[in-house]
Protein backbone atom coordinates (compact mmCIF):
# COMPACT_ATOMS: atom_id res chain seq x y z
CA UNK A 1 0.00 0.00 0.00
CA UNK A 2 3.17 2.39 0.88
CA UNK A 3 5.19 3.73 -2.07
CA UNK A 4 3.14 3.72 -4.59
CA UNK A 5 1.85 7.11 -6.84
CA UNK A 6 -0.63 8.22 -4.17
CA UNK A 7 2.12 8.29 -1.80
CA UNK A 8 1.87 11.30 -0.64
CA UNK A 9 -0.13 10.74 2.15
CA UNK A 10 3.46 8.85 3.77
CA UNK A 11 5.03 12.21 4.92
CA UNK A 12 6.83 12.72 7.99
CA UNK A 13 6.76 15.90 9.99
CA UNK A 14 3.88 17.71 7.71
CA UNK A 15 1.15 19.40 9.17
CA UNK A 16 -2.27 16.96 10.31
CA UNK A 17 -5.56 17.81 11.62
CA UNK A 18 -7.37 15.67 13.82
CA UNK A 19 -10.56 14.29 13.76
CA UNK A 20 -13.26 12.87 15.18
CA UNK A 21 -14.27 9.76 12.98
CA UNK A 22 -16.60 6.77 13.16
CA UNK A 23 -15.25 4.30 15.59
CA UNK A 24 -15.97 1.17 13.63
CA UNK A 25 -14.32 2.40 10.30
CA UNK A 26 -11.54 3.21 12.25
CA UNK A 27 -11.15 0.28 14.03
CA UNK A 28 -11.62 -1.73 10.63
CA UNK A 29 -8.88 0.40 9.14
CA UNK A 30 -6.42 -0.09 12.02
CA UNK A 31 -6.81 -3.73 12.13
CA UNK A 32 -5.90 -3.89 8.12
CA UNK A 33 -2.82 -1.82 9.00
CA UNK A 34 -1.89 -4.30 11.84
CA UNK A 35 -2.18 -6.98 8.88
CA UNK A 36 -0.01 -4.97 6.32
CA UNK A 37 2.37 -3.48 9.20
CA UNK A 38 1.43 -0.05 8.34
CA UNK A 39 0.46 2.45 10.60
CA UNK A 40 -3.33 3.57 10.52
CA UNK A 41 -1.85 7.11 9.73
CA UNK A 42 -0.87 5.89 6.31
CA UNK A 43 -3.97 3.84 5.60
CA UNK A 44 -6.31 6.97 6.54
CA UNK A 45 -4.48 9.39 4.14
CA UNK A 46 -3.81 6.71 1.42
CA UNK A 47 -7.52 6.33 1.42
CA UNK A 48 -8.49 9.80 1.14
CA UNK A 49 -5.85 10.38 -1.43
CA UNK A 50 -7.79 7.84 -3.68
CA UNK A 51 -11.22 8.99 -2.77
CA UNK A 52 -9.98 12.47 -3.84
CA UNK A 53 -8.63 10.90 -7.11
CA UNK A 54 -11.88 9.31 -7.72
CA UNK A 55 -13.86 12.51 -6.74
CA UNK A 56 -11.32 14.36 -9.73
CA UNK A 57 -12.76 11.74 -12.22
CA UNK A 58 -15.94 12.28 -11.06
CA UNK A 59 -16.98 10.13 -8.63
CA UNK A 60 -17.79 10.57 -5.13
CA UNK A 61 -16.33 7.91 -2.45
CA UNK A 62 -19.72 6.21 -2.32
CA UNK A 63 -20.30 5.71 -5.97
CA UNK A 64 -16.77 4.23 -5.96
CA UNK A 65 -17.75 2.39 -3.66
CA UNK A 66 -20.31 1.39 -5.42
CA UNK A 67 -18.49 0.45 -8.11
CA UNK A 68 -16.06 -1.85 -6.57
CA UNK A 69 -19.04 -3.85 -5.12
CA UNK A 70 -20.51 -4.10 -8.86
CA UNK A 71 -17.09 -5.26 -10.12
CA UNK A 72 -16.83 -8.06 -6.99
CA UNK A 73 -20.75 -9.39 -8.50
CA UNK A 74 -19.55 -9.51 -11.73
CA UNK A 75 -16.71 -11.44 -11.20
CA UNK A 76 -18.60 -13.89 -9.13
CA UNK A 77 -21.33 -13.98 -11.71
CA UNK A 78 -18.87 -15.28 -14.10
CA UNK A 79 -19.62 -11.93 -16.29
CA UNK A 80 -17.05 -10.94 -18.92
CA UNK A 81 -16.96 -7.55 -20.63
CA UNK A 82 -17.57 -7.36 -23.94
CA UNK A 83 -17.81 -4.20 -26.30
CA UNK A 84 -21.36 -4.23 -26.32
CA UNK A 85 -22.28 -3.10 -30.47
CA UNK A 86 -20.51 -6.47 -30.47
CA UNK A 87 -22.29 -8.25 -28.31
CA UNK A 88 -25.75 -7.78 -29.96
CA UNK A 89 -24.55 -8.33 -33.42
CA UNK A 90 -22.96 -11.47 -32.27
CA UNK A 91 -26.22 -12.62 -30.18
CA UNK A 92 -28.18 -11.89 -33.39
CA UNK A 93 -26.03 -13.57 -35.75
CA UNK A 94 -25.78 -17.06 -33.16
CA UNK A 95 -29.54 -17.22 -32.55
CA UNK A 96 -30.26 -17.36 -36.28
CA UNK A 97 -27.28 -19.73 -37.18
CA UNK A 98 -27.94 -22.33 -34.29
CA UNK A 99 -31.39 -21.51 -32.15
CA UNK A 100 -31.60 -24.57 -30.77
CA UNK A 101 -28.24 -24.52 -29.50
CA UNK A 102 -27.98 -21.13 -28.35
CA UNK A 103 -31.37 -21.64 -26.24
CA UNK A 104 -29.86 -24.60 -24.47
CA UNK A 105 -26.64 -22.57 -23.49
CA UNK A 106 -28.78 -19.70 -22.21
CA UNK A 107 -31.02 -21.88 -20.26
CA UNK A 108 -28.18 -23.81 -18.73
CA UNK A 109 -26.49 -20.31 -17.89
CA UNK A 110 -30.09 -19.21 -16.19
CA UNK A 111 -29.85 -22.83 -14.42
CA UNK A 112 -26.05 -22.11 -12.93
CA UNK A 113 -26.82 -18.39 -12.14
CA UNK A 114 -29.65 -19.64 -10.13
CA UNK A 115 -27.80 -22.66 -8.27
CA UNK A 116 -25.02 -19.76 -7.25
CA UNK A 117 -27.68 -17.46 -5.81
CA UNK A 118 -29.36 -20.35 -4.12
CA UNK A 119 -26.34 -20.91 -1.99
CA UNK A 120 -25.20 -17.27 -1.25
CA UNK A 121 -29.04 -15.22 -1.41
CA UNK A 122 -30.93 -17.98 0.87
CA UNK A 123 -33.35 -15.09 1.30
CA UNK A 124 -34.43 -14.14 -1.67
CA UNK A 125 -32.63 -15.94 -4.81
CA UNK A 126 -35.18 -14.92 -7.66
CA UNK A 127 -34.98 -11.27 -6.59
CA UNK A 128 -31.21 -11.06 -6.33
CA UNK A 129 -30.33 -12.88 -9.27
CA UNK A 130 -32.89 -10.52 -11.78
CA UNK A 131 -32.00 -7.40 -9.76
CA UNK A 132 -28.28 -8.19 -10.55
CA UNK A 133 -29.03 -9.42 -14.07
CA UNK A 134 -30.72 -6.37 -14.69
CA UNK A 135 -28.08 -4.03 -13.17
CA UNK A 136 -24.88 -5.68 -14.99
CA UNK A 137 -26.45 -7.14 -18.00
CA UNK A 138 -29.01 -6.10 -20.03
CA UNK A 139 -30.56 -2.88 -19.72
CA UNK A 140 -34.09 -3.42 -19.08
CA UNK A 141 -36.63 -3.07 -16.88
CA UNK A 142 -37.32 -6.38 -14.77
CA UNK A 143 -40.98 -6.88 -12.71
CA UNK A 144 -41.75 -9.25 -10.38
CA UNK A 145 -44.65 -10.08 -8.50
CA UNK A 146 -44.81 -13.01 -5.85
CA UNK A 147 -47.52 -14.58 -3.75
CA UNK A 148 -48.80 -18.08 -2.82
CA UNK A 149 -46.27 -20.11 -4.63
CA UNK A 150 -46.58 -18.65 -7.82
CA UNK A 151 -43.95 -15.65 -9.58
CA UNK A 152 -44.89 -13.40 -12.47
CA UNK A 153 -41.83 -11.88 -14.27
CA UNK A 154 -42.16 -8.88 -16.92
CA UNK A 155 -38.70 -7.55 -18.74
CA UNK A 156 -39.35 -4.49 -21.09
CA UNK A 157 -36.52 -3.28 -22.84
CA UNK A 158 -36.31 -1.29 -26.27
CA UNK A 159 -33.59 -2.48 -27.10
CA UNK A 160 -34.77 -5.99 -26.90
CA UNK A 161 -34.91 -7.61 -30.26
CA UNK A 162 -36.74 -10.86 -30.49
CA UNK A 163 -33.80 -12.88 -31.09
CA UNK A 164 -32.41 -10.99 -27.50
CA UNK A 165 -35.84 -11.59 -25.28
CA UNK A 166 -36.62 -15.22 -26.70
CA UNK A 167 -32.56 -15.74 -25.39
CA UNK A 168 -33.59 -13.69 -22.47
CA UNK A 169 -36.47 -15.63 -21.50
CA UNK A 170 -34.61 -18.97 -22.10
CA UNK A 171 -32.13 -17.60 -19.18
CA UNK A 172 -35.32 -17.13 -17.37
CA UNK A 173 -37.11 -20.31 -17.65
CA UNK A 174 -33.48 -22.08 -16.88
CA UNK A 175 -33.39 -19.94 -13.68
CA UNK A 176 -36.89 -20.65 -12.82
CA UNK A 177 -36.54 -24.27 -13.01
CA UNK A 178 -33.64 -24.43 -11.09
CA UNK A 179 -35.04 -22.81 -8.09
CA UNK A 180 -38.26 -24.91 -8.15
CA UNK A 181 -40.48 -23.25 -10.34
CA UNK A 182 -42.76 -24.41 -13.19
CA UNK A 183 -43.62 -22.30 -16.11
CA UNK A 184 -47.09 -21.98 -17.27
CA UNK A 185 -47.35 -19.01 -19.53
CA UNK A 186 -44.50 -17.47 -21.64
CA UNK A 187 -45.16 -14.51 -24.19
CA UNK A 188 -41.88 -12.97 -26.32
CA UNK A 189 -41.93 -10.45 -28.83
CA UNK A 190 -39.28 -7.46 -29.62
CA UNK A 191 -39.21 -5.60 -26.32
CA UNK A 192 -41.08 -7.47 -24.24
CA UNK A 193 -41.01 -11.11 -21.89
CA UNK A 194 -43.40 -11.90 -20.17
CA UNK A 195 -43.51 -15.76 -18.05
CA UNK A 196 -45.86 -17.08 -15.42
CA UNK A 197 -44.82 -19.23 -13.06
CA UNK A 198 -45.54 -21.85 -10.39
CA UNK A 199 -43.87 -23.49 -7.49
CA UNK A 200 -43.26 -27.41 -7.62
CA UNK A 201 -45.82 -27.10 -10.62
CA UNK B 1 -16.20 13.52 21.49
CA UNK B 2 -19.27 11.66 20.59
CA UNK B 3 -19.80 7.98 21.28
CA UNK B 4 -18.59 5.94 18.78
CA UNK B 5 -15.76 8.42 17.64
CA UNK B 6 -12.59 8.04 17.89
CA UNK B 7 -9.63 10.55 16.33
CA UNK B 8 -7.54 10.29 13.47
CA UNK B 9 -4.87 11.99 12.15
CA UNK B 10 -5.18 12.93 8.14
CA UNK B 11 -2.10 15.21 6.72
CA UNK B 12 -3.08 19.02 6.35
CA UNK B 13 -2.12 19.19 2.75
CA UNK B 14 -4.88 16.84 1.74
CA UNK B 15 -7.01 18.25 3.91
CA UNK B 16 -7.25 21.35 1.87
CA UNK B 17 -8.12 18.71 -1.59
CA UNK B 18 -10.63 17.14 0.79
CA UNK B 19 -12.32 20.23 1.75
CA UNK B 20 -12.62 21.14 -1.93
CA UNK B 21 -14.32 18.12 -2.59
CA UNK B 22 -16.48 17.28 -0.29
CA UNK B 23 -17.86 21.51 -0.97
CA UNK B 24 -18.20 20.39 -4.06
CA UNK B 25 -20.15 16.95 -3.47
CA UNK B 26 -22.19 18.61 -0.74
CA UNK B 27 -20.40 16.12 2.12
CA UNK B 28 -19.30 17.45 5.54
CA UNK B 29 -15.71 17.35 5.86
CA UNK B 30 -16.02 14.61 8.02
CA UNK B 31 -18.14 12.73 6.06
CA UNK B 32 -16.12 12.75 3.24
CA UNK B 33 -12.79 11.44 5.86
CA UNK B 34 -15.21 8.59 6.90
CA UNK B 35 -16.35 7.24 3.25
CA UNK B 36 -12.80 7.69 1.97
CA UNK B 37 -12.06 5.38 5.02
CA UNK B 38 -15.16 2.91 3.67
CA UNK B 39 -13.83 3.66 0.47
CA UNK B 40 -10.22 1.83 1.68
CA UNK B 41 -11.95 -1.09 2.61
CA UNK B 42 -14.07 -1.91 0.32
CA UNK B 43 -10.84 -1.73 -2.05
CA UNK B 44 -8.74 -4.36 0.48
CA UNK B 45 -12.24 -6.21 0.07
CA UNK B 46 -11.47 -7.26 -3.29
CA UNK B 47 -7.62 -7.48 -2.57
CA UNK B 48 -6.72 -4.41 -4.22
CA UNK B 49 -4.40 -1.22 -2.67
CA UNK B 50 -5.88 2.12 -3.23
CA UNK B 51 -3.97 2.40 -6.12
CA UNK B 52 -5.07 -0.45 -7.41
CA UNK B 53 -8.40 0.11 -7.07
CA UNK B 54 -7.83 3.58 -8.46
CA UNK B 55 -6.67 2.18 -12.08
CA UNK B 56 -9.60 -0.26 -11.61
CA UNK B 57 -12.28 2.50 -11.38
CA UNK B 58 -10.72 4.34 -14.64
CA UNK B 59 -10.20 0.98 -16.26
CA UNK B 60 -14.07 0.29 -15.68
CA UNK B 61 -15.16 4.08 -16.50
CA UNK B 62 -13.37 4.07 -19.90
CA UNK B 63 -15.06 0.40 -20.56
CA UNK B 64 -18.44 2.19 -19.71
CA UNK B 65 -17.56 4.99 -21.45
CA UNK B 66 -16.94 3.18 -25.09
CA UNK B 67 -20.27 1.02 -24.51
CA UNK B 68 -19.19 -2.17 -23.10
CA UNK B 69 -21.42 -4.92 -21.48
CA UNK B 70 -20.94 -7.36 -19.29
CA UNK B 71 -21.65 -10.71 -19.99
CA UNK B 72 -22.26 -14.48 -19.34
CA UNK B 73 -18.15 -16.08 -20.20
CA UNK B 74 -20.31 -19.17 -21.55
CA UNK B 75 -22.33 -17.75 -24.29
CA UNK B 76 -19.47 -15.06 -25.29
CA UNK B 77 -17.52 -18.40 -25.73
CA UNK B 78 -20.49 -20.44 -27.52
CA UNK B 79 -21.21 -17.38 -30.00
CA UNK B 80 -17.12 -17.17 -30.95
CA UNK B 81 -17.83 -20.81 -31.51
CA UNK B 82 -20.56 -19.91 -34.62
CA UNK B 83 -19.99 -20.81 -37.86
CA UNK B 84 -16.88 -18.86 -39.87
CA UNK B 85 -19.04 -16.62 -41.31
CA UNK B 86 -19.86 -15.01 -37.88
CA UNK B 87 -16.22 -15.70 -36.87
CA UNK B 88 -15.12 -13.72 -39.70
CA UNK B 89 -17.56 -10.77 -38.61
CA UNK B 90 -16.80 -11.28 -34.95
CA UNK B 91 -13.08 -10.71 -35.66
CA UNK B 92 -13.71 -7.59 -37.55
CA UNK B 93 -15.67 -6.08 -34.91
CA UNK B 94 -13.44 -7.11 -32.05
CA UNK B 95 -10.53 -5.76 -33.83
CA UNK B 96 -12.99 -2.35 -34.20
CA UNK B 97 -13.73 -2.42 -30.70
CA UNK B 98 -10.29 -2.76 -29.37
CA UNK B 99 -9.05 0.05 -31.74
CA UNK B 100 -11.55 2.31 -30.20
CA UNK B 101 -10.12 1.40 -26.68
CA UNK B 102 -7.27 2.14 -27.60
CA UNK B 103 -7.69 5.58 -28.93
CA UNK B 104 -9.58 6.21 -25.75
CA UNK B 105 -7.00 5.13 -23.57
CA UNK B 106 -4.34 6.73 -25.28
CA UNK B 107 -6.48 10.29 -25.01
CA UNK B 108 -7.10 9.33 -21.52
CA UNK B 109 -3.23 8.26 -20.13
CA UNK B 110 -0.15 9.85 -20.10
CA UNK B 111 1.66 5.95 -19.76
CA UNK B 112 -0.03 4.24 -22.60
CA UNK B 113 2.05 0.97 -21.67
CA UNK B 114 1.11 1.14 -18.24
CA UNK B 115 -2.92 1.66 -19.28
CA UNK B 116 -2.52 -1.18 -21.70
CA UNK B 117 -0.68 -3.68 -19.15
CA UNK B 118 -4.29 -2.26 -16.50
CA UNK B 119 -7.02 -1.71 -18.74
CA UNK B 120 -6.45 -5.94 -19.45
CA UNK B 121 -5.78 -6.64 -15.82
CA UNK B 122 -8.71 -5.49 -14.55
CA UNK B 123 -11.34 -5.53 -17.64
CA UNK B 124 -10.09 -8.93 -18.54
CA UNK B 125 -10.44 -10.82 -15.23
CA UNK B 126 -10.68 -13.96 -17.41
CA UNK B 127 -7.09 -13.47 -17.73
CA UNK B 128 -4.63 -15.44 -15.07
CA UNK B 129 -1.52 -13.16 -16.09
CA UNK B 130 -1.01 -10.36 -18.30
CA UNK B 131 2.59 -9.66 -19.02
CA UNK B 132 4.57 -6.82 -20.87
CA UNK B 133 8.01 -6.98 -21.23
CA UNK B 134 10.49 -4.69 -23.48
CA UNK B 135 13.54 -5.46 -25.08
CA UNK B 136 14.95 -2.58 -26.34
CA UNK B 137 12.44 -1.18 -28.47
CA UNK B 138 10.12 -3.67 -28.71
CA UNK B 139 7.60 -4.84 -26.32
CA UNK B 140 5.99 -8.64 -25.86
CA UNK B 141 2.57 -8.57 -24.38
CA UNK B 142 1.93 -12.20 -22.67
CA UNK B 143 -1.50 -12.73 -21.89
CA UNK B 144 -2.85 -16.21 -20.40
CA UNK B 145 -6.63 -17.59 -19.83
CA UNK B 146 -7.51 -20.64 -17.95
CA UNK B 147 -10.84 -20.82 -19.43
CA UNK B 148 -10.60 -19.67 -22.94
CA UNK B 149 -11.31 -21.55 -25.85
CA UNK B 150 -9.10 -21.44 -29.12
CA UNK B 151 -12.01 -19.47 -30.61
CA UNK B 152 -12.63 -17.23 -27.68
CA UNK B 153 -8.62 -16.74 -27.77
CA UNK B 154 -8.47 -15.90 -30.86
CA UNK B 155 -11.03 -13.27 -30.66
CA UNK B 156 -9.33 -11.17 -27.78
CA UNK B 157 -6.10 -11.80 -29.79
CA UNK B 158 -7.94 -9.32 -32.40
CA UNK B 159 -9.21 -7.05 -29.95
CA UNK B 160 -5.73 -6.63 -28.81
CA UNK B 161 -4.77 -5.91 -31.71
CA UNK B 162 -6.48 -3.55 -32.15
CA UNK B 163 -5.93 -1.87 -28.88
CA UNK B 164 -2.25 -1.63 -29.02
CA UNK B 165 -2.25 -0.07 -32.68
CA UNK B 166 -5.37 2.26 -31.33
CA UNK B 167 -2.79 3.44 -28.05
CA UNK B 168 -0.16 3.90 -31.27
CA UNK B 169 2.25 1.20 -31.01
CA UNK B 170 3.26 -0.35 -34.20
CA UNK B 171 2.15 -4.40 -34.31
CA UNK B 172 4.90 -6.22 -35.07
CA UNK B 173 4.18 -9.85 -34.47
CA UNK B 174 0.94 -12.30 -33.21
CA UNK B 175 1.11 -15.40 -31.82
CA UNK B 176 -1.56 -17.50 -30.56
CA UNK B 177 -2.79 -20.67 -29.11
CA UNK B 178 -5.65 -22.00 -27.35
CA UNK B 179 -5.73 -19.82 -23.82
CA UNK B 180 -2.21 -17.78 -24.91
CA UNK B 181 -1.73 -14.62 -26.82
CA UNK B 182 1.70 -13.41 -27.54
CA UNK B 183 2.31 -10.18 -29.23
CA UNK B 184 5.00 -8.13 -30.26
CA UNK B 185 4.94 -4.48 -30.75
CA UNK B 186 6.87 -1.10 -30.81
CA UNK B 187 6.36 2.59 -30.83
CA UNK B 188 5.11 4.23 -33.41
CA UNK B 189 6.85 6.42 -35.69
Amino acid sequence: MLGSSLGRATMVGVARRTFAAREDLLNRISELARERGYTIYDMVNEALEFAIRAYEEGSSPLKAIEALEELRTMKRLGLVPCFERLWREAVEIAFKRSREEALRLWSEVGEWLAKLYQASHRDDPLGRLLEDLRRFTWRAEIEVERGDGRASIRVTGPAFTEAHATLFAALLEGALRALGYAVTSKEVGAGFVRLRAVRGG
Amino acid sequence: MDKGKKLVYVSEDLCEEAKKASRELGYSLIKFVESSVALGLSAAKLGYTPERASEVLSALRAQRALGGAFVPQGVLNLIAEGPEELRKELLRASYEAGLAHGRYLREKSQDPLQSLKTFLEVTRWDLSEVEVEQEGRTFKLRCVSTSHTARATELLTKFVEGLISGLGYQVQKVDWMRGIIIVEFRAGP
